[in-house]
């Protein structure tokens, strides 16, 4: 069972990952208001590979929680990290359809 | 003398940088470095630019830079890498708030920034639910020399444990540092081209002379225990925070 510290640095292990990947999202929107699609979707993929670290990680926790190996009450540092973690993927979500929805726009604005 | 070095650790809501604000006031207590560290959320960090020496903001939160930087385009700002701030580690976060600062001092003295250099013109602040997000990040610190500490002993030798151990420690750190040895001698009479000055506690009757000679670069002397113990990390530290109060008082 992992102690006190060793959960807290897996989660902040996760909340800097999946939070770089978020940041890597909102770029890429602003990326796309100025026309740079390309550039856009690149940093989505960017930020998915940060994205993934925080994932793998989480996953042994996921595992450790199966296996009923877990702290009698969540610390809020492990809220934290499992709010950011799907927060950023909703935020990945609607980058996507933002990048789509700019890139009609430019198209619009060039007629 | 010493001025206080304040630095502002920034995340989304405050929490890690608490944290690891928390881990680097304890470890900068333990050695007596005279450097302040303070967390805040985002939003609350925006309005307080002005207090802090050097701002370094959480991975999460890298979007914001460009906003902060028109909101206060003075301030000295700096991303976490993702790792380290993964790993808690505030020593590399200390760190990299003391190289910040200095490279201000640098890019001002070199004339490559002026006092107050104007940011650019930060996207318009409607796009979602932060304000600003940053797609212009700052532009990246210009390449500049290695900074240099000169240590002195007495004798001038250049090869001794010590020596060795204060190289590891600034390789183990990463730090753009080259280290050299004087003799008294020399740093009594030589002009002294380095960015500090440690002495060791057995040649400290000629501080002054040896301040007089060096002019502006700052000389400090070296603890008695941590020049003892061979301290490799406590006079790296040292040498940091002798950096950083000479960019403060430009």
């Amino acid at each position: 069972m992992e102690g006190m510290d060793d959960l807290q640095m897996t989660c902040f292990q996760i909340i800097a990952a999946v939070g770089t990947a978020k940041s890597d999202y909102v770029n890429s929107i602003a990326l796309a208001k100025e026309g740079k699609f390309d550039e856009a979707r690149e940093l989505i993929n960017e930020g998915d590979k940060a994205y993934a670290e925080g994932h793998d990680v989480h996953l042994k926790l996921l595992q450790q929680d199966a296996a009923g190996e877990r702290e009698p009450v969540a610390p809020l540092i492990l809220l934290h990290a499992e709010d950011q973690l799907i927060s950023t993927e909703v935020c990945k979500l609607m980058a996507l359809q933002m990048i789509d929805a700019y890139e009609r726009i430019c198209a619009l604005e060039a007629k | 003398m010493s001025k206080t070095v304040n630095v502002l650790i920034a995340c989304q809501s405050g929490l890690t940088s608490t944290m690891i604000a928390t881990r680097a006031n304890r470890a900068m207590g333990e050695r007596g470095l005279n450097l302040l560290v303070d967390s805040m959320p985002i939003r609350r960090a925006q309005a307080k630019l002005e207090g802090f020496d050097a701002v370094l903001l959480s991975p999460g939160i890298k979007h914001w830079e460009s906003e902060l930087a028109s909101i206060d385009p003075t301030a000295r700002i700096g991303i976490i890498p993702m790792r380290a701030y993964g790993r808690m580690d505030a020593p590399a976060v200390i760190d990299q708030a003391l190289e910040l600062m200095d490279e201000g001092r640098r890019a001002v003295a070199e004339g490559r920034e002026p006092e107050s250099a104007p940011a650019e013109p930060s996207p318009v602040p409607d796009a979602g639910p932060e304000r600003g997000p940053g797609a212009k990040t700052a532009p990246s610190t210009s390449a500049h020399s290695a900074r240099k500490l000169v240590l002195c002993c007495g004798g001038g030798f250049s090869s001794s444990l010590l020596s060795e151990r204060v190289q590891e420690e600034i390789e183990r750190r990463s730090l753009d540092i080259e280290v050299e040895w004087r003799s008294l001698s020399q740093l009594e009479n030589d002009p002294v081209e380095a960015d500090c000055v440690l002495i060791a506690p057995q040649v400290s009757p000629s501080i002054d002379r040896v301040r007089e000679n060096a002019r502006d670069v700052p000389v400090a002397l070296m603890g008695m225990r941590e020049y003892g113990s061979m301290d490799a990390a406590a006079i790296v530290d040292r040498a940091l925070v002798l950096i950083a109060e000479r960019a403060l008082s430009r």
